[in-house]
């Protein structure tokens, strides 16, 4: 019996845009900037494409949480494979607010109402760097993780993974349902072409809100501030060796 | 930088296909294929070779196969029809009906495309500004050696009324319409005013979730399934769809 996946993907500021933190500090600039798929999610679909190829899944629902761009993620999403998408949305205050655990109740209400038998997600965002949502929604859920997977087999309601640890990989097995996150080496994500942006556009997306879901997205932590890493103190040309050397020396350095 | 004229688009950049697919071997459209190099590129990168988003009309959706299909097949259903097409797209359901000796074709499509106003301008001062899809319409009728007699891009799934009472229609034609739920409510509206108008109504579509659970879900006693076609076209297999559903009023 094959088995049904959700896999949740983020709008996140584009991997090739340089970030800029806010005037004030509240935060980094967003406006204008350009937002594409968090590339590890871009690997958990692409595992979760893979699946359905090999016959091992059935169906693939994409989720994302955040405001109507969202449905662009969910369009390339649905675009590379995907059958059908749910947006759950978020805007405003309560998007620019909106931490890992209240993301993780989300998709663990979206994984029961859809009895999905598999979470896959990226193992982090390149955004925040949170690592977090995959761990809690196994947590909430009380399902088994494997998390940094860098191979994926799945069979008779079991998945074998191989994870990414230091220093080298372990191996584990876990019953599904389970939560799994996707590390960078285990695929290599397909693109979107043209015909499949536009078959997308036909495929269902369902819209709901936090509230659908019961889910409370209040934030518990608060930011303080945002600060860019030090700016770097310009350098200087030295003429030759010799002169190298006697600076090097000078600083104290050789 | 001006924008490229779609007519250059289709000259230029999709070149006709012969045996446009493998359920309508008799047709030639200037289409986008898998035999295409814009087919197997990036999204972004067709998008800015073609020089707009959403070329609808670059695609034979599997609706409008079968629509054309059953139309030609079918050629006693259409002879002497005043025909609608709503949403024609590439024009292939269109041509099909003037090919099955439709009197009067109307192909309707509302998708603007670049706005060209200067390629609408003081020629026989009978200036029709038509979108990329009615552009495309009668490039590819013209590649099939038929004349469309009428072409709109009013959008006539808002007032459907009107449209009929209006325009001399027996037949209303619809491929693949219903793949959202607004858009399927408004066909379903559109339909039941056929209905009344006694207007023939013939509809394609794979079995998109729309359709099912809006249209279909109304229009069960209205409506009966005339004919099934399977989709054999590689570039439209999608895992959901098996085959093509034609419905008729």
């Amino acid at each position: 019996m094959a088995i049904r996946i959700l896999v949740g993907v983020k709008r996140a500021i584009d991997y090739a845009v340089k970030v800029q933190v806010k005037t004030d500090k509240t935060g980094v600039v967003t406006e204008g900037v350009k937002h594409s798929m968090n590339p590890f999610d871009e690997i958990a679909v692409e595992e979760a494409i893979r699946l359905k190829e090999k016959k091992v899944a059935q169906e693939i629902i994409a989720v994302s949480c955040g405001p109507t761009q969202c449905q662009e993620t969910l369009r390339t999403a649905l675009a590379l494979g995907a059958d059908r998408a749910i947006h759950v949305e978020i805007n405003g205050k309560d998007y620019e607010t909106l931490q890992p655990l209240a993301i993780s109740k989300l998709i663990a209400a979206v994984a029961k109402k859809e009895s999905v038998d598999l979470v896959l997600l990226g193992k982090q965002a390149i955004d925040d760097d949170c690592n977090q949502t995959g761990q809690m929604v196994a947590g909430l859920l009380s399902w088994p993780q494997a998390l940094f997977a860098s191979k994926v087999d799945i069979k008779d309601k079991k998945a074998e993974v191989m994870r990414e640890i230091d220093g080298g990989s372990e191996t584990i097995r876990v019953k599904l349902p389970a939560v799994i996150t996707t590390d960078l080496r285990l695929n290599q994500p397909r693109f979107a072409n043209l015909p499949s942006i536009q078959k997308a556009k036909k495929k269902p997306m369902a819209k709901m809100s936090p509230s659908d879901l019961g889910v409370d997205i209040k934030p518990h932590q608060e930011y303080l501030s945002y600060e860019e890493p030090p700016k770097r103190q310009g350098g200087g040309r030295v003429s030759s060796v010799d002169e190298l050397i006697s600076k090097l020396k000078e600083k104290g350095l050789v | 930088m001006s924008v490229k004229p779609c007519e250059l688009i289709l000259h230029q950049l999709l070149p006709p296909v012969r045996r446009a697919c493998l359920l309508l071997p008799e047709l030639t459209l200037s289409i986008l294929t898998s035999s295409h190099p814009l087919w197997h590129i990036p999204y972004e990168e067709a998008m800015a070779k073609l020089d707009r988003s959403d070329p609808w009309w670059a695609f034979l959706w599997p609706g409008s196969q079968g629509l054309a299909r059953y139309v030609l097949d079918n050629k006693s259903l259409i002879r002497g029809r005043y025909v609608l097409d709503i949403g024609c797209g590439c024009g292939a359901s269109a041509i099909a009906a003037k090919i099955a000796g439709a009197t009067n074709v109307t192909a309707n499509d509302i998708d603007k495309g670049k706005q060209l106003f200067y390629s609408c301008n003081i020629i026989n001062h009978c200036c029709l500004f038509l979108g990329d899809a009615l552009i495309a319409t009668r490039h590819n009728a013209r590649l099939n050696d038929v004349t469309i007699n009428k072409f709109s891009s009013d959008n006539l799934i808002q007032n459907p009324s009107l449209t009929f009472q209006n325009d001399k229609i027996d037949l209303l034609i619809i491929g693949d319409m219903c793949y959202d739920d607004q858009l399927a409510k408004q066909i379903l509206h559109l339909i039941i005013t056929a209905h009344q108008s006694h207007i023939h109504v013939l509809l394609a579509d794979p079995g998109r979730y729309s359709f099912k659970s809006i249209v279909m879900n109304q229009l069960k006693d209205k409506m009966k399934r005339a004919c099934e076609y399977p989709i054999i076209d590689h570039d439209y297999v999608e895992s959901d769809f098996q085959t093509i559903q034609i419905w008729t009023t």
